[in-house]
């Protein structure tokens, strides 16, 4: 009987995938594990592997095909077996049409319960871990293990309704913004003073603004709950993963940085230089990206004192913050220089009110102002 | 200090300290005990306080029983754990049953010693370890020592214990050297495992003999690159839960091994427990190791072939971490 | 034959009378309570024994041990164990003398050295072996007692102990119920000899032989192997010939005698009409009265008394069989505790409330 290979489901919410283009043709032979077909989701772009030895026998769907997960995309013939029955053309998903609820093929996974446990905890899909266990047992090192992610996805090669001299490397945000374009979003914003985050930055140099930022952000998020609504479900995230926007040469891509709820200033720091290292060599794999509750986008760098950034949907809200710059302030009735950072919560309507947003905001400038306090 | 010194000395230590402890069983005060471990402690502490009995075993521990209601607390001495047969109703009916049925109104503070194992060709009848049996009868509970330190302090706390213990001593460990603490009033406690060595890899629960079997087994595995956290369990009821869980969150992947058989031995209900409290902890199922389910036999070729020792119970930690099972 | 009875011969008469009527009453109302469905499990009566235990408890001090049978409603309350302990333990409450945990056939009260009524035929000769034991280790001039039907020595433990006490030199008595029956098997059946007690010869065990319808002579009796046993002079074997009047257990069908035997017995030789008749006119016939009177509202008491009192705690069951099972610290506890763990949710919600209520 000829392998299958099947669109893998490469994280919680994907529910498609589309061709991006095949690198084994039919007839030609495979072994297993090569690199087979490149597929990629709006998050990432992903190798998939030839689950056996043999010949190509059936490649479905050519370049920019969409296929819901589980579905199959591909035979493998294997060796001293006749050519592959016709295979039964899987529906083809119109560009426009809406997405398909995720359905798995329906075979069992076979994993190790601390597998399947970490997986859970993960976010990261079974089906879409090999399993190097006996009989293809998923084992907790097979979890682990990084899924190697070309680039965050730019290129759609979707064609329909994009204007004609677009880059294919901005086809996938262009689509995320005409979507986000539609939300009713509204804007909270504060200047904190940030004279005691500056003098920790400076006394301890383990750690950096954006590092402060996700802390705190972290730490605030297990009360404000409103924050970190996931509009996909309408309740809150579980895990409080925070998304950092970062500026790579190969454009925006926002590693994650998971359970920050629980990591010191340090930890966070670290972690922020390994996902950047990563990011600018993109290696970042499967577990670095997606699945976050709230993300940051920091201008800082760029000497840019505000931004107002968009959340990434179902993320329902984000953090702006710019440059600390050294301004006039008035303290009690006296004019003083002291450091201000301009913060902006940018929110989805539809799930949090301004009130919410605005404690939260107030809560991070009082972190600001008293960094001892939440850390 | 020799593992039948070391219970020796527990001996003499305990006597002394408690006029209401006294020995006895058959061949021990004029012998000395088939092993030597009761010589001298009649000359220091008299023939009445240490006795020979008739063949008897149904007496001696009916009388063990009833000597621990009224005020003593009886060592007795099974000379083989096999024996222990003869006198089923006396530890099952009315050692480990009197305290709960009477509604505490007394307790048995009596110790029952009992050589095991196999060794030297003792033959089916003189080479068992039934320890199992005493863990699934509610009331009792038994130690299992793995070194001179364990015989020491397990036979101290065994016989300081106010519940009736079953004290399981490995005929082959008699000889076997070890550090042993000076200390008067060094106890193991009962129902308290001790980590003999720490690895990431997989653990290896046991006591007893194979102890000793695993330290060397993980020996084996260190030169491949594997390291193996071996659980010297001392006591098997009470068991140590805690140290079990702990070791399975740290390594994922377990064996369970003993001398004794391995059908519906100590290990099944280890691995069993493991399933239910562990469960998401296991990256691969419970290996339990443990003699064949036959009678054990004389010829040394054919006894060495039914027991799991050291290179079995590496192959197996080893096929854990390989992913072969 | 027994010696009349005046002055302190009278005094201890009528004592073991008192003793034998109250035994007669409470098994009586065992009978009665047992068949109107308020006794669970089963129950052995002793009726038609009930001099034996009486003249044996007699001569004992409260420190001095026994231990019984299946059959040992008479030996625990001839030892002092209190009747109100003793019905409230048959009925299954938690006032009961073993907290509701034994039953008839495992009754004991410490208190009064009553180790136990014992499930097991022949389960109490290492027990006293070793009671005997203790005091000997102990330098105390404590004895112990065996109750034992005819049915016990035929087991491996009854030649076993009196072997080991016989020459270890226990002070220990070891006191037959020959009743003629072991359940439905008569002693003609079950062994070539006629007297029990020349097994005792064979261990070099002094022995008597004493008719177990008469107190006075199984006091005398026992009297003496407890002295030989106080004084160091080693165990003794009292042989009482003696008929059990009711069936084996309570519910016995008894189809291995006649009807005819029971009475034929019962009429020539109830112990009680026995004493009463070797007192004579040392008690008169109203004080005679006052005792059964006094025996039927000590049990009617007793009775009322264990009606009234709570089932055990369901908890109750999964502790105590260790020493330290209700000590937090303990690993017993922890250990039984996870196994108890399993059954709480199962509680029903009746009775006393105390679902899922732990120590």
């Amino acid at each position: 009987m000829p392998v299958e290979v099947v669109m893998p489901k490469l994280g919680l919410t994907m529910a498609s995938g589309t061709i991006a283009r095949w690198i084994k043709r039919p007839g030609e032979a495979v072994r297993e594990g090569e690199p087979l077909v490149e597929v990629s989701t709006d998050k990432i772009a992903y190798e998939v592997e030839s689950p056996a030895t043999g010949t190509v026998a059936r490649a479905a769907g050519g370049e920019g095909d969409e296929f819901a997960c589980g579905e199959v995309i591909g035979l493998i013939a294997l060796a001293g077996e006749s050519d592959a029955p016709a295979l039964v053309e899987a529906p083809r998903i119109a560009a426009e049409a809406p997405r398909i609820a995720a359905a798995g093929n329906g075979a069992r996974v076979i994993a190790s319960p601390a597998a399947r446990r970490l997986a859970r905890e993960r976010g990261v899909a079974l089906s879409a871990v090999r399993g190097s266990g006996p009989r293809g047992r998923i084992t907790l090192s097979d979890v682990t293990a990084p899924i190697p992610v070309l680039r965050q996805a730019q290129d759609d090669t979707r064609t329909g309704a994009l204007p004609p001299h677009l880059p294919a490397s901005r086809r996938a945000i262009f689509r995320k913004m005409t979507e986000v374009a539609l939300l009713p979003l509204a804007q909270v914003e504060t200047a904190a003073r940030v004279d005691a985050v500056k003098a920790l930055i400076e006394r301890r140099r383990d750690f950096g603004w954006t590092a402060f930022a996700v802390c705190a952000v972290a730490r605030l998020l297990r009360e404000h709950v409103e924050l970190r609504t996931n509009a996909a479900t309408g309740a809150a995230f579980g895990h409080i993963d925070i998304g950092v926007a970062a500026d790579t040469p190969h454009g925006l891509i926002v590693p994650v940085v998971r359970n920050a709820e629980a990591r010191s200033l340090a930890e966070i720091q670290r972690e922020i230089v390994r996902l950047a290292a990563l990011a600018r060599d993109g290696t970042l794999s499967g577990d670095d990206v997606g699945g976050a509750c709230f993300s940051i986008s920091n201008v800082g760098p760029q000497g840019v004192e505000r931004v107002a950034p968009l959340p990434d949907p179902p993320q329902t809200a984000i953090l702006g913050i710019g440059a600390a710059t050294q301004r006039p302030a008035i303290v009690d009735g006296a004019l003083v220089p002291a450091w201000m950072l301009t913060c902006v919560v940018t929110f989805d309507h539809r799930f949090i009110d301004g009130a919410p947003a605005a404690r939260f905001l107030a809560a991070f400038a009082a972190a600001c102002a008293d960094p001892g306090v939440l850390l | 200090m020799s593992f039948s010194d070391a219970t020796l000395e527990a001996m003499r230590e305990e006597m002394r300290r408690d006029p209401t402890v006294f020995l006895m069983g058959e061949d021990i005060a004029k012998q000395g005990g088939i092993f030597g471990q009761f010589k001298g402690l009649p000359q220091e502490f008299g023939f009445d306080r240490v006795r020979d009995t008739p063949i008897s075993e149904a007496a001696l521990v009916g009388a063990g029983v009833g000597a621990a209601l009224t005020g003593c607390r009886p060592v007795v001495d099974m000379h083989f754990a096999d024996f222990i047969t003869c006198a089923m109703d006396e530890v099952v009916n009315q050692a480990a049953k009197l305290r709960y049925m009477f509604g505490e109104q007394c307790s048995v503070p009596m110790t029952l010693r009992a050589p095991d194992g196999i060794t030297k060709s003792a033959g089916s009848q003189h080479s068992q370890a039934l320890e199992s049996w005493f863990v699934h009868t509610p009331g009792l509970e038994v130690v299992v020592p793995a070194d001179a330190e364990d015989a020491k302090g397990l036979l101290k706390a065994a016989i300081r214990s106010d519940n009736p213990t079953l004290y399981f001593e490995h005929k082959a460990l008699f000889p076997q050297k070890g550090a042993v603490p000076d200390d008067e009033d060094f106890v193991v406690p009962i129902g308290k495992a001790k980590t003999m060595r720490d690895g990431r890899d997989v653990a290896i629960v046991t006591y007893g003999i194979t102890v000793g079997r695993a330290m060397e087994a993980a020996g084996a595995l260190e030169a491949d690159g594997i390291g193996a956290t071996v659980i010297n369990l001392r006591t098997v009821w009470p068991l140590d839960f805690d140290a079990i869980v702990d070791a399975v969150a740290r390594t994922h992947r377990v064996v369970v091994a003993h001398e004794a058989v391995r059908v519906g031995g100590v290990g099944a209900e280890i691995a069993a427990w493991i399933g239910e409290h562990c469960f998401d902890e296991l990256d691969a199922p419970v290996v339990r190791l443990g003699a064949a389910h036959v009678p054990v036999p004389f010829a040394p070729v054919l006894q060495e072939a039914i027991y799991p020792k050291a290179p079995m119970i590496a192959d197996a930690a080893r096929r854990l971490v390989r992913k072969e099972l | 034959m027994s010696a009349p009875v005046d002055g302190t011969r009278r005094d201890l008469g009528v004592a073991l009378l008192r003793t034998m009527i109250r035994i007669r009453v409470l098994e009586e109302g065992i009978e009665k309570h047992f068949l109107g469905g308020e006794i669970p499990g089963f129950a052995h009566l002793s009726i038609g024994q009930e001099a034996v235990a009486a003249g044996t408890c007699a001569n004992l001090r409260a420190d001095d041990a026994i231990a019984s049978t299946h059959r040992g409603h008479g030996h625990t309350l001839a030892k002092g164990t209190p009747m109100r302990g003793m019905v409230a333990e048959l009925f299954a409450r938690a006032t009961g003398v073993c907290k509701g945990k034994g039953g008839s056939m495992h009754i004991a009260d410490f208190s009064v050295g009553m180790l136990g009524a014992n499930g097991v035929v022949a389960g109490g000769f290492g027990l006293v072996a070793g009671a005997a034991l203790s005091a000997v280790q102990r330098k105390t001039d404590q004895v112990a007692v065996c109750f034992f039907g005819d049915g016990a020595t035929n087991r491996g433990p009854f030649h076993e102990n009196l072997n080991l006490c016989a020459v270890w030199n226990l002070p220990a008595i070891f006191v037959l119920e020959n009743n003629q029956y072991a359940s439905t098997t008569s002693t003609a059946e079950t062994m070539k000899i006629a007297d029990v007690s020349v097994r005792a010869a064979g261990y070099g065990m002094p022995s008597a032989i004493v008719d177990g319808f008469d107190a006075f002579a199984v006091y005398d009796a026992v009297g003496a192997a407890v002295a030989r046993a106080r004084g160091g002079g080693g165990p003794t074997f009292v042989e009482c010939k003696t008929y059990r009047a009711r069936g084996h257990y309570i519910g016995d069908p008894e189809r291995y005698r006649q009807k005819s035997e029971v009475d034929d017995v019962m009429t020539a030789s109830d112990p009680i009409v026995r004493m009463q008749g070797m007192l004579g006119e040392a008690l008169s016939a109203a004080g005679f009265e006052q005792l059964w009177h006094d025996a039927r509202e000590e049990l009617a008491d007793a009775v009322a008394f264990a009606r009234s009192s709570p089932p055990p705690e369901r908890d109750e069951a999964f502790f105590g069989a260790y020493a330290g099972d209700r000590d937090a610290s303990d690993p017993v506890h922890a250990v039984e505790s996870r196994e108890r763990e399993q059954f709480v949710p199962f509680a029903p919600n009746v009775g006393s409330g105390s679902q899922g209520s732990g120590h």
